[in-house]
């Protein structure tokens, strides 16, 4: 095995978490990362998604590598800037580089960010996604767009990957057991990730179904919503666990259409993504989900919380596939509504947990 | 940059590859063995590759009647049956010869002179015959052999790049990845190709068309090899690939008709298939190995793919294939030996008809791309989707080097065929017919609703549409086709008016029952509805997501 240079895109906690967590692993096992690269989009691409967060903008790997136990070396301090001393973070014209890129930033601006770093990357690098988001349609890309298909349009790099699983971005912080899918048609690419992430707190899968992943994962938002209007109701663990399987197959009917298989939105990239998102600790959309259903207007919801939440644009493109491809979808369908204010929270939840459908393998 | 030309007089072009294939043909069969023969003896050992060939010849022998095989079924038993007490060397030397044979029935052959005796006489030689005009008119036509092929001209377009895909020729290798509808479709693309001025290409061709001595001597004179479908088993298979990608490696131009088969249903191509596509892409990757200093030979000119779509106005086997494909799906035959084409009654007729209908063929180039479907600039780079250039040579890196790797190549297969795919969608060019049958096949939906496809096309029904109706329909599918930049060919962007007029003659002049039919009170009578289905799926298919 030959050591991988890997770089990270993106400012935000996931992707600091996730810079962190690769350079403890090149601390581990040096002869498995040559490098860990980081790279900041400037501000102005990504600031109209972040403006409005409280989050602060901190240097890039403080949060990350200070929570984190490093086991082998005893002070901690040292530690810290010893990880310090081996970031690098790059301009985007460094990014040639990197065998493997870690792409994290919010949905709306992968497009502007991939379209500034694509000069500089080539056929030889993969790039593994994690964002848990579609790119819903605009005016230039009529269509509903997969992560993975923009970087096909928009860069040079062919071999793309998709992260989903059970791992937020407190868990990689803290070194806490988690698990991620790396969905790719390459194998080679769910072989680099297992590589580069896979490490004693983490558990890396691969699968091809690379679609399935990408969906599921936007798809965790969806349900995480919903869990939190359900939460604040105090429904308790049954009306969470309804949520989650239900909300699975509902999201898995539509995914089939746009490509993926069925069974990933029942495994790790689903519902074990589901189960950890629908948990008070670390997911956004779910605590948009319990402000939501204190009867907190969206907008304001959106500021409390701070922090990017997915949820709303992805029950909105789930409800939008769900009318184009004649899929029936309740839990989606009441989240709509219960987004545009036309449902009251208490109808709201009656509609999320109430069905016609009896047969579980409709 | 998109040209469109009339065929007219030729400029052929007067240096290509095939012009040294007599020379080069011994030295690519010997290739072609070696390479396979090493190829297959690195998955497998000699007694399970002979075991194998000779079950599933057997087999296949045993079931149906010899014909032109390199090996006969008691030679096979024989050979069978000497397996199990042969030493590894003697296996070995079985493997060889038995690819030798193989390697040497598939090779095709090229004669300068046959092919331009086929291309400078057959095409005047075919309008005189096939000329409309009165049998009196034909002593003085034959004293103007132009004036023939203006007629011919007429009825074929070709459009496309076309200097692009001549500046490119001359760089690098170009495969052309046609649709594909008809058995007249590699002699067409010939044609267009000469017309284009770009070089004549070899293609595999069914071994059952070399089996008419005439069509035969031809074929086989003019670049084509031979591909016997019959043959199921693998090591077959992987000695035409090891073939096509010797020719592919030493420049020869070469067509395949992705699709693998005719077109049953009359629907633009979705899922194509990757055999012999796939050695496009194996060429290229030993070419960059050679580049790189990783394996020893010539240099490797670059592969450029060159998506065309066929269009035709009146398909000459129509009736049998979309017969084939109603017949329960999956039963689908993938060879027809007994269609249209094989009666010659049947293709004089067509022919006929093609004259009197003008814009009956329109062959259309699309825009090159590599062979990972990246676009080409004028000298043949690949460019990315920014139009930054980008070195192919990286995407088989494995540590810096360039390497074959089944998993990621087929992966990169399957995009490049998505791709191709989607060009053809953008491609085709709508005739008359194709309009006119999708109109009034939206009718019979609307006469019969909430039927299936069967009920539909035998559910009795007459059904007239008015000429008025009929009007507004295709106006309004001329807008819809329009705004999605569908191309509409001759005639069929004409008005409403010319396109009914122009669909109904192609209809009448065919086919043994029309597909449509005016009646004497100006308006359209349904007639075979199979045909309208057939026709209407080229449209229908356009709108398919992939």
């Amino acid at each position: 095995m030959s050591g991988l240079t890997v770089a990270v895109i993106g400012g935000g906690r996931w992707a600091r978490a996730l810079a962190g967590f690769l350079l403890h692993n090149q601390r581990r096992a040096p002869d498995r990362i040559t490098k860990v690269l980081h790279y900041r989009p400037p501000r102005e691409l990504v600031r109209a998604q972040e403006d409005n967060r409280s989050e602060p903008d901190a240097a890039p790997l403080d949060v990350a590598v200070a929570a984190g136990e490093v086991p082998d070396v005893s002070a901690v301090d040292s530690a810290q800037q010893a990880e310090r001393r081996q970031v690098t973070s790059i301009n985007v014209s460094e990014l040639g580089q990197a065998d493997v890129i870690f792409l994290a930033v919010p949905a709306p601006s992968v497009r502007k960010v991939l379209r500034l770093a694509a000069p500089h990357l080539h056929g030889a690098q993969s790039l593994i996604h994690a964002i848990g988001s579609v790119i819903p349609a605009c005016e230039e890309h009529p269509h509903t767009t997969l992560i993975s298909h923009a970087v096909g349009e928009e860069t040079p790099i062919r071999k793309v990957g998709g992260l989903a699983g059970p791992a937020l971005a407190p868990d990689l912080e803290e070194f806490a057991p988690a698990a991620l899918v790396c969905g790719s048609r390459f194998d080679e690419v769910g072989t680099q990730a297992i590589q580069v992430l896979s490490g004693h707190s983490l558990l890396v899968y691969t699968t091809r179904d690379l679609i399935g992943v990408e969906l599921s994962r936007a798809g965790s938002s969806v349900i995480a919503l919903a869990a939190g209007v359900a939460n604040i109701l105090d429904l308790g663990t049954p009306a969470r666990a309804i949520l989650i399987t239900r909300g699975a197959a509902e999201l898995a009917r539509i995914a089939v259409k746009l490509g993926a298989e069925e069974r990933t939105f029942f495994g790790l990239a689903g519902v074990g993504e589901f189960v950890a998102a629908t948990e008070r600790r670390g997911s956004a959309d779910f605590e948009l989900g319990r402000l939501l259903g204190q009867r907190v207007p969206l907008a304001e919801a959106q500021k409390q919380v701070g922090r990017v939440c997915d949820g709303p644009s992805m029950v909105r493109e789930a409800h939008l596939l769900g009318h184009k491809f004649h899929v029936r979808t309740s839990i989606v369908s009441a989240l709509y509504q219960l987004l545009h204010g036309k449902f009251d929270t208490k109808d709201a939840l009656m509609a999320l947990l109430s069905t016609d459908i009896h047969n579980e393998h409709e | 940059m998109i040209q469109s030309v009339l065929v007219q007089g030729f400029q052929p072009v007067s240096d290509y590859p095939l012009l040294r294939f007599h020379r080069e043909r011994e030295g690519i069969v010997r290739e072609t063995t070696q390479r396979a023969l090493s190829a297959v003896l690195l998955e497998s050992a000699p007694e399970y590759i002979l075991n194998d060939a000779c079950l599933q010849e057997i087999r296949r022998l045993s079931e149906s009647s010899a014909q032109e095989e390199v090996r006969e079924l008691p030679e096979w038993k024989r050979l069978w049956r000497s397996l199990g007490g042969k030493a590894k060397r003697e296996l070995e030397h079985d493997l060889r010869a038995l690819i030798a044979d193989y390697a040497q029935d598939i090779a095709g052959g090229f004669n300068k002179q046959v092919y331009n005796f086929a291309s400078q006489v057959v095409p005047p030689a075919l309008s005189l015959l096939l000329s409309p005009e009165k049998p009196l008119k034909l002593p003085l036509q034959m004293l103007q052999p132009h004036k023939l092929l203006d007629s011919l001209a007429e009825r074929l377009q070709v459009q496309g790049p076309l200097s692009h895909l001549r500046k490119l020729a001359e760089v690098g290798t170009l495969v052309c990845v046609p649709t594909h509808l008809s058995n007249l479709d590699s002699p067409v693309m010939g044609y267009a190709l000469q017309a284009a001025g770009l070089p004549p290409t070899t293609y595999g061709a069914g071994k059952n068309l070399f089996t008419n001595p005439i069509l035969g001597f031809f074929m086989r004179n003019c670049g084509a090899y031979r591909v016997d479908r019959r043959i199921r088993h693998d090591l077959y298979k992987d000695v035409l690939k090891t073939y096509s990608q010797v020719i592919l490696e030493r420049g020869y131009h070469s067509m395949f008709f992705p699709g693998g088969t005719r077109s049953r249903s009359g629907k633009v191509e979705g899922r194509l298939k990757l055999g012999l596509l796939g050695t496009a892409l194996t060429a290229t990757i030993e070419g960059l190995r050679r580049d790189a200093g990783e394996s020893t030979g010539t240099r490797v000119r670059p592969i450029f793919i060159v998506p065309v779509t066929v269009n035709q106005q009146l398909v000459l086997e129509a009736e049998t294939l979309i017969a084939d494909y109603l017949k329960e799906t999956g039963k689908a035959r993938f060879i027809i030996e007994d269609d249209e084409s094989a009666q010659l009654r049947r293709v004089v007729d067509f022919a006929r008809s093609m004259m009197t209908a003008a814009g009956a063929i329109v062959i259309r180039f699309g825009q090159p791309m590599d062979v990972l479907g990246h676009s080409l600039n004028e000298v043949g780079q690949s460019v990315g989707p920014h139009g930054q250039l980008v070195d192919l040579a990286r995407y088989f890196w494995v540590k810096g080097r360039p390497q074959a790797l089944p998993q990621r190549d087929a992966e990169y297969m399957n995009q490049t065929a998505s791709a191709i795919a989607r060009a053809y969608r953008r491609e085709t060019v709508l005739l008359p017919t194709h309009l006119l049958a999708s109109v009034l096949w939206r009718r019979i939906g609307q006469a019969l609703p909430g039927l299936d496809l069967y009920r539909r096309l035998r559910q009795p029904l007459d059904l007239h549409v008015s000429h008025a109706d009929l009007l507004a329909d295709v106006a309004r599918l001329q807008t819809q086709l329009r705004n999605k930049r569908h191309h509409l060919g001759p005639r069929a962007d004409g008005t409403p008016e010319q396109v009914i007029e122009a669909g109904l003659a192609a209809f009448a002049s065919y086919h043994t029952e029309p597909a449509a039919i005016r009646t004497p009170s100006n308006a359209v009578s349904i007639g075979d509805r199979q045909l309208l289905y057939y026709y209407q799926n080229r449209v229908e298919s356009l709108g398919d997501a992939e």
